[in-house]
């Protein structure tokens, strides 16, 4: 399973990487769908891209905690607490999911690597220093 | 009478053996105290202090990797993070168990083998890449221990 979730990171750090440097391109899509997919969460945004002919899909949404039993007893003194995770998974021309990455912290980091190309902030970065 | 209980009670809590018999429990007594006060100490350390330096150590991960858009002009903060990291990592490798003390271990040594002039992009995404595994592994450790203590 170490072994496993080894190959998952290598996998994510390398799509990092690629989105880093441009060789993949990301969309900003509609959240819509997922929504009604997945009642119980909030999505904070969605983001597709094709990489040599699967369609990768990456959200980062947030989700009530589930209660303890014991917090649960004193729900009345216990405070709700919102997780934020991301979410990475195949999908088909749909929007169906086919398969879902384990949830390993680097998803997190992939999920601000495509926010930064898509804001194009490297772009701003670039301009604003050529500027004369 | 009262000389027979005397002597009794001198029988019981002077004679050698009982003596030998008392060290042995005050020995037994001092062996639960200590193993009770590491028990405790465990608990506080995995509630409290693991969990805020698996979150240092995530958080210097996450910024090696958003610096390693602007490699370039981000090496300075690069070196700096890579430094806060090794911190962390040491702080981690002396409470943390043998198996993951090993990935630690490694994951310093990378570290540490940076020079001033070999700071590159392939290197630092390889130390990026090897300490997120380790994350992983530690994430897996909290988890387990997080029922045990």
């Amino acid at each position: 399973m170490a072994e496993d979730k080894d190959k998952f990171v290598d996998v994510v750090t390398k799509l990092i990487e690629l989105t880093q440097k441009n060789k993949i391109k990301w969309q900003s899509r509609d959240s819509s769908e997922v929504t009604k997919k997945y009642p119980n969460y909030r999505i904070e945004g969605l983001f597709t891209t094709n990489y040599k002919g699967k369609l990768l899909q990456l959200f980062q949404y947030r989700y009530k905690k589930p209660q303890d039993p014991f917090s649960v007893a004193f729900a009345a003194f216990s405070k709700e607490e919102w997780v934020t995770s991301v979410k990475l998974e195949i999908i088909d021309d749909y929007g169906n999911g086919l398969w879902q990455f384990p949830s390993i912290n680097a998803l997190s980091d992939l999920f601000s690597s495509v926010q930064y190309q898509l804001a194009g902030v490297k772009e701003l970065i670039d301009n604003l220093l050529d500027e004369k | 009478m009262l000389e027979a209980i005397s002597s009794l009670l001198k029988k019981i809590f002077f004679s050698p053996e009982i003596g030998s018999f008392y060290s042995l429990v005050s020995l037994l007594l001092t062996i639960f105290i200590f193993l009770s006060i590491r028990k405790i100490k465990n608990f506080y350390f995995c509630k409290v202090r693991l969990p805020q330096l698996i979150k240092k150590v995530k958080s210097n991960t996450s910024k090696i990797s958003d610096f390693l858009n602007n490699f370039k002009e981000s090496k300075d903060n690069i070196r700096l993070e890579l430094g806060k990291l090794e911190a962390n990592l040491k702080s981690l490798s002396k409470k943390i168990n043998k198996p993951i003390k090993l990935y630690i271990k490694k994951d310093l040594k990378r570290i540490r083998n940076l020079s001033k002039n070999n700071l590159t992009p392939e290197i630092t995404w390889e130390i990026y890449r090897e300490v997120s595994k380790t994350l992983e592994e530690i994430n897996n450790y909290f988890e387990d221990i997080k029922w045990e203590a």
